[in-house]
């Protein structure tokens, strides 16, 4: 175990590892600046027990029935070995194919016993190299479920994708099948932003993983099919999409990823988001005690957090006893840019304190607006 | 957002309360709303699991989906209910004399249907179902009921697109209008914490507390469309597997059924009566001056869209052609134009606004100049007469710059000179329109010396652009599109989902 | 006038198809090319409609007919509530006239900015040109396109799109959506139209063209129609050895130069940085400026109306005009505006705050790669860039996570790397505001 493991593992405590996983990594894509949750994901540490330890609404949970259902849209798409993906592939990539190879990753082993990851992963590295080694003019092989393997930060993460990776004359496409509709030709756009995001994921590693056998990366497309509901139905569509632009960003943030060994270096000595289960396997460690190792890490709160990490409520409620403008949303911390609290500038505004030099501007804008509400109240303007 | 707004936000973060953001309501508000509180279920685009409506706080109508199977029942119960509110407002109409060759002489509904629904994600999702629903076939008096449903959502979530129309209102964007909360315009959107902020419960200490109060897991209810994972896993998920469970062994499923009707009445109730709370809140405002001329607006709307109905009636394509797409965008722009001008004119709070973000000035009219004419282009003498604001607001404008004045909506100025003398600026202006003719100057349009007077950043003189017809699309555009189709090319009432 | 501007003048009137794109980086000729054009389309039909987008656009237009095509007949359509300037008004070969039957008999060219065109009803001619195309909205197409049978467009596809005071999603996808510019809907609608690109930029020196090509026009390349003997730019006066004189000397010599000034989270007002803009203007002209170019090869020495100063905001533009006004009066007659405004005009030198300077982070607006790609090719000799420190750790840290709708191509980079190119372009120009001498940073 490498040093670093070992000082991540010591912030996890008992608690078996949560690995990265495609959303986690989105996440990176969304609060690039936030050390808070770098640390922790790095860490492995399951954020949802840990925010449920500390009372807070967890917006991120997962409803059993949205899982059926993308489930079930799923196995439609994927029946009879893939014939479904057949012809929705052929308009969505403009080919004229007419068979492909169809394997299920998943099915090593039974379905009870799902096979462990590395023997799934090495079992789709052999899949993937000997459809790349072939000769490309005459296979077409798309892989369901495949495992794959992507360098997080020195770590090797593995990555359990609903996908199917399509292999065409020698360029491989990931194929991603969510259950949002496409409606008119319109869908969610955030909910494809985010797609988008963990199929760079999906992406970079297939890339890492042909690299690692001397193969050009550039054979993994940076054109990304999602798989989506028409309309109101079940049925089928397909969208090509270019993730260049999310692919390039998510290998941009990996990268800075590097600087976990400065951030652990900060930390006082003993910090620990160890939930120390008790033989109940309920959480024994004070909340304060978390609270305040949680306060050793900066954190960059958003008002979009919510969307993507458990621990917003945490983090907002502490951006608020700090008086941090985050919390008043964007327009505010634009408006009030160069003042660090909301307390200082309401101080600025009453004329409790001498603005800086490069505060001048902003103060008197201020004061202008103050004197502008009171004209109201008087009823003047 | 105006910096005033982001000082008003941090006022209240500091202390606790919600603060007024406007003395007026800007939108008009209906006697008898059709209150509809909606929740889908969690997975297909747009299968409803609850409907919750009703003109009465008391009496609402609850209708449930069924967890698996036909949803047409229920849509057409829920259809009898927004149909009949709808045709009662069909019942008066106005007679209103001709204007000009182009605008003859017409009929219009005194009355026009208002929808509230709780937050902009129900105009959403209301709109999935309008389009669901306007092309199914209508085969059958359910099914054309149903149909009919579809064509007045697309209606409704349409007007919900213009600026300041008043026919579907999600509440939490209108109370949003009035008050401003000490936490973030995101968290504003949902509907009990942002009425936490504005009217505490009387045994909290403050609107923030209340607001805290309200995020309690154990408690807090979202208010639709979606449901709570914590909801859908615990309640909803078991139920339907029980459901399913005597469905395939073929025992009665009235006892299932009467449970969901339980469950989803409790989850739904306390969102009801939030939504009233916000009505009365909304109702206790007084209305502002311009949203009479906007619901005169919605009402004109409503009666062409009535008219349409009965003389063509095929449902809306499902994405706008060329021509009407650009005479959507022309209107919305036109709408947005007009409420921020008419908001400008009517309401103290929103000159205030557009004075931080230096759209507006306000001032003392200290020197007035009522000899003031130019020659115009005929040789004729013009009367234009000319002040001087002393204002301390900060100006960022240039001569050149046209202006309009709330204290005299008819009159145009244009700034002159600015020159500044100390922290004052001075400000001169000429009235350019108002004024009347140099034969027979009003003199009601000069203010009186020391009047404060706010004056704002005049409207783009604005004109409906000339569209061709949808026949005469030209080629840039695609030329004429083919006539589009009554419904689309497959069976969307695909009750398997 | 080059090559491609010939041909595209020949294969005009034979033209079969019902238009023409004519793609044209900053500086390329565009105008000269829309003018020779009218005059060649004259010689078959008459009059020649042509559009541009904005008030100042037309006039000119028509000034450059009036001035290069004295044979030609020009009539400017303009709206009532427009004063068109005073040398227009007094040119004894330009008709002025708000009516269309005051002006179509007498004129070979019409020229009008596409809003008044589309008040104008029941005409119909065999030819318009569309200049700055790329700026105008395709609802405004939609309502003009009914006055020609066929159309020449042209426009630079590296500007800031067209917008709308609304937002929407609901247009998103259409092959017409009305938000969207004529030039993309027109394209999408026809995908047969052929299209052009004029390769070469008169206006921007050589050592601005292969940053602005591979940064703002990475699938229509252009090179420079200048050698770098061709520009010069030289003081006449010995500097004082202050970081502005440092930044001036820097840009003289490479056409580039980037004045960085502490780090610090201001608000869209920053004074200091307002100062250093106007204080680098005043160097230049205090220490004589003189450029040599084609036009000018015996020298020039600048004057203030060959200097812009360029903003984002439109309160930052009043401000540093407002500060000029009152403690700069050597610099009256620069230009001082924002991108928006500053779209299609040239000068010898630009002075630039940066769209991210003193920001703690970078919206959609601020990124907009349109923004940036105007305020970088205004110049003919040198562009000079005032930034607070921080702006590559604002970009590192930038979340991606905007909305995605299906089908959006666009001719224009991604804004991050726009900005992330020219900023790695910058670094080699950079000048610390904080050393006494200005010395450049390694």
């Amino acid at each position: 175990m490498s040093s670093l493991d070992a000082r991540l593992s010591a912030l996890r405590g008992t608690a078996p590892p949560t690995p990265h996983n495609a959303r986690t990594l989105a996440a990176l894509n969304a609060n690039p600046s936030c050390d808070r949750r770098s640390l922790i994901d790095a860490a492995g540490i399951d954020k949802a027990a840990l925010a449920a330890h500390l009372g807070l609404p967890q917006p991120l949970r997962k409803s059993k029935l949205a899982l059926d259902y993308g489930l079930a849209f799923e196995h439609k798409v994927t029946a009879q070995a893939g014939a479904p993906l057949v012809p929705l592939l052929r308009q969505a990539l403009g080919l004229t194919l007419s068979e492909v190879a169809y394997e299920d990753l998943n099915s090593v082993g039974s379905d009870e016993d799902k096979s462990p990851l590395k023997r799934r992963y090495s079992r789709t590295r052999s899949r993937i190299l000997s459809a790349a080694h072939r000769r490309p003019d005459l296979h077409r092989t798309l892989l369901d479920h495949p495992v794959l393997r992507l360098t997080v930060a020195g770590h090797q993460v593995y990555l359990e994708p609903d996908i199917v990776a399509f292999q065409n004359e020698g360029a491989f496409y990931i194929v991603e099948i969510k259950s949002f509709p496409v409606i008119h030709g319109q869908p969610d756009p955030a909910k494809v932003a985010a797609a988008l995001t963990q199929a760079a994921a999906y992406v970079l590693a297939m890339r890492e993983l042909l690299a690692d056998d001397g193969l050009p990366p550039e054979r993994v497309s940076e054109t990304v099919i999602l798989i989506n509901p028409r309309n109101f139905t079940q049925h089928p569509t397909a969208t090509t999409y270019n993730a260049r632009q999310q692919i390039k960003t998510l290998s941009r943030h990996l990268k800075r990823l590097r600087r976990l060994p400065e951030l652990l270096d900060k930390l006082p000595p003993g910090t620990t988001f160890d939930l120390a289960p008790g033989p109940d396997k309920n959480p024994t460690r004070p909340r304060g005690e978390l609270t305040a190792a949680l306060a050793t890490v900066q954190a960059s709160y958003t008002t979009s957090c919510r969307h993507h990490c458990d621990l917003a409520f945490h983090c907002r409620n502490e951006a608020r006893h700090q008086g941090r403008f985050e919390t008043l949303g964007t327009a505010v911390r634009d408006d009030l840019a160069g003042i660090d609290t909301i307390t200082t500038a309401l101080a600025l505004t009453d004329g409790r304190l001498h603005p800086a030099r490069d505060q001048q501007d902003i103060t008197q804008a201020l004061q202008q607006a103050q004197r502008i509400y009171e004209d109201l109240q008087t009823d003047t303007a | 957002m105006s910096l005033l707004t982001s000082l008003l936000r941090m006022r209240a973060t500091a202390t606790g309360n919600a603060l007024r953001a406007s003395h007026l309501r800007h939108l008009h508000l209906s006697d008898q709303p059709l209150m509809l509180l909606a929740l889908k279920r969690t997975g297909p685009a747009a299968r409803p699991l609850a409907v919750m409506l009703g003109t009465d706080p008391y009496r609402p109508q609850l209708l449930i989906a069924p967890p698996s199977g036909s949803t047409t029942p229920m849509l057409a119960a829920l259809a009898d209910t927004v149909t009949a509110y709808i045709d009662a407002c069909q019942r008066h109409s106005e007679y209103l004399p001709a204007v000009s060759d182009n605008k003859p002489a017409r009929r219009r509904h005194t009355d026009a249907p208002q929808i509230l629904v709780p937050n902009p994600q129900t105009v959403q999702h209301l709109k999935d179902l309008g389009d669901a629903l306007r092309f199914r076939r209508a085969d059958d008096q359910n099914s054309q009921s149903v149909q009919r449903l579809g064509h007045w959502l697309t209606y409704l979530t349409d007007r919900a697109d213009i600026p300041g129309s008043a026919a579907l209102i999600p509440l939490t964007s209108f109370l949003g209008m009035h008050w401003v909360t000490g936490q973030s315009p995101q968290e504003d959107d949902d509907l009990a914490t942002l009425l936490a902020w504005i009217d505490p419960p009387r045994n909290t200490a403050s609107g923030r507390d209340a607001a805290l109060k309200t995020e309690n897991p154990a408690t807090h209810r979202l208010a639709g469309p979606a449901t709570d994972a914590a909801f859908d896993n615990d309640h909803l998920a078991p139920l339907f597997d029980a459901h399913a469970r005597t469905r395939t062994q073929g025992r009665d499923q009235t006892r299932t059924l009467a449970e969901l009707e339980r469950l989803l009445a409790a989850y739904m109730q306390p969102t009801w009566d939030l939504m009233w709370h916000a009505y009365a809140l909304l109702q206790a405002l007084p209305e502002a001056t311009g949203s009479t001329r906007r619901w005169d607006h919605e009402r004109t709307a409503f009666t062409d869209e009535c008219i349409h109905l009965t003389q063509d009636g095929r449902p809306r394509p499902a994405r706008d052609q060329a021509v009407a797409a650009a005479v959507r965008l022309a209107r919305m722009e036109h709408a947005a134009a007009a409420f921020a001008a008419e908001r400008a004119a009517d309401d103290p709070f929103a000159r205030a606004e557009l004075r931080t973000t230096g759209a507006a000035f306000g001032g003392t009219v200290t020197v007035i100049d009522s000899r003031h004419t130019l020659r115009g282009p005929t040789g004729r003498p013009q009367w234009r007469p000319r002040l001087i604001v002393s204002t301390t607001d900060q100006l960022r404008m240039e001569p050149g710059q046209p202006l309009v004045c709330h204290a005299h909506r008819k009159a145009a100025y244009t700034i002159c000179d600015i020159t500044r003398r100390g922290g004052d600026t001075l400000v001169e202006l000429e009235i350019t329109a108002g004024m009347g003719p140099a034969a027979r100057p009003n003199h009601g349009i000069l203010p009186e010396p020391g009047a404060f007077l706010v004056f704002t950043i005049a409207p783009d003189h604005y004109r409906m652009p000339e569209f061709p017809s949808r026949d005469e699309t030209p080629w840039t555009h695609g030329g004429p599109p083919p006539d589009h189709p009554d419904h689309t090319d497959e069976d969307e009432s695909d009750e398997s989902q | 006038m080059d090559h491609a501007s010939r041909a595209i003048l020949e294969r005009l009137p034979t033209l079969t198809h019902r238009g023409l794109v004519v793609d044209s980086p900053p500086g390329a000729g565009k105008s000269t090319l829309a003018a020779r054009a009218a005059d060649v389309l004259t010689q078959s039909s008459r009059p020649c409609a042509v559009m541009a987008q904005t008030n100042n656009q037309v006039d000119h237009l028509v000034r450059r007919f009036a001035r290069h095509h004295p044979h030609l007949h020009t009539a400017r359509l303009t709206a009532t509530d427009y004063t068109v300037p005073d040398d227009l008004q007094k040119h004894p070969r330009v008709r002025i006239g708000t009516r269309i039957e005051d002006l179509e008999k007498t004129a070979d060219i019409i020229v009008g900015t596409a809003m008044k065109w589309a008040t104008v009803t029941d005409r119909r001619w065999p030819w318009a040109i569309i200049d700055e195309a790329y700026q105008m909205r395709s609802d405004t197409l939609l309502g003009t396109a009914r006055l020609f049978d066929q159309a020449l467009f042209v426009g630079d596809p590296g500007q800031l799109d067209p917008f709308s005071t609304v937002e929407t999603d609901r247009f998103h996808g259409l092959t017409h959506d009305p938000m969207n510019s004529a030039v993309a809907v027109l394209l999408a609608n026809n995908r047969d139209l052929p299209v052009h690109s004029l390769p070469v930029s008169w206006r921007l020196p050589p050592s601005a063209v292969t940053l602005i090509s591979d940064a703002f026009y990475p699938f229509t390349p252009f090179h420079a129609g200048s050698s770098e003997t061709d520009r010069t730019l030289t003081y006449l006066s010995n500097g004082m050895r202050t970081p502005a004189d440092a930044v001036i000397e820097h840009a003289a010599r490479t056409g580039w130069a980037l004045l960085e000034l502490p780090a610090r989270i201001t608000h869209q007002l920053d004074a200091e940085a307002f100062h250093a803009i106007l204080g680098i203007a005043e160097r230049l002209l205090v220490r004589h400026a003189i450029t040599t170019c084609e036009d000018n090869p015996q020298g020039h020495i600048l004057q203030p109306g060959d200097i812009a100063i360029g903003t984002a905001h439109s309160s930052q533009a009043h401000h540093i005009r407002a500060l000029l006004a009152r403690n700069y009066p050597q610099l009256h007659g620069v230009t001082v505006n924002t991108a928006n405004r500053l779209q299609g005009s040239e000068f010898r030198v630009t002075i630039v705050l940066h769209p991210l300077s003193g920001r703690g982070d970078a919206s959609a607006f601020h990124l907009e790669a349109g923004r940036l790609c105007v305020l970088t090719t205004r110049h003919r000799h040198a562009c000079i860039v005032v930034a607070r420190a921080g702006i590559a750790g604002l970009l590192d840290t930038h979340p991606s996570n905007d909305p995605v709708h299906p089908g959006a191509t666009s001719k224009v980079p991604d804004g991050w790397e726009a900005h992330h190119s020219v900023l790695a372009h910058l670094t080699d120009h950079t000048i610390s505001s904080q050393t006494r001498r200005g010395r450049r940073r390694s």
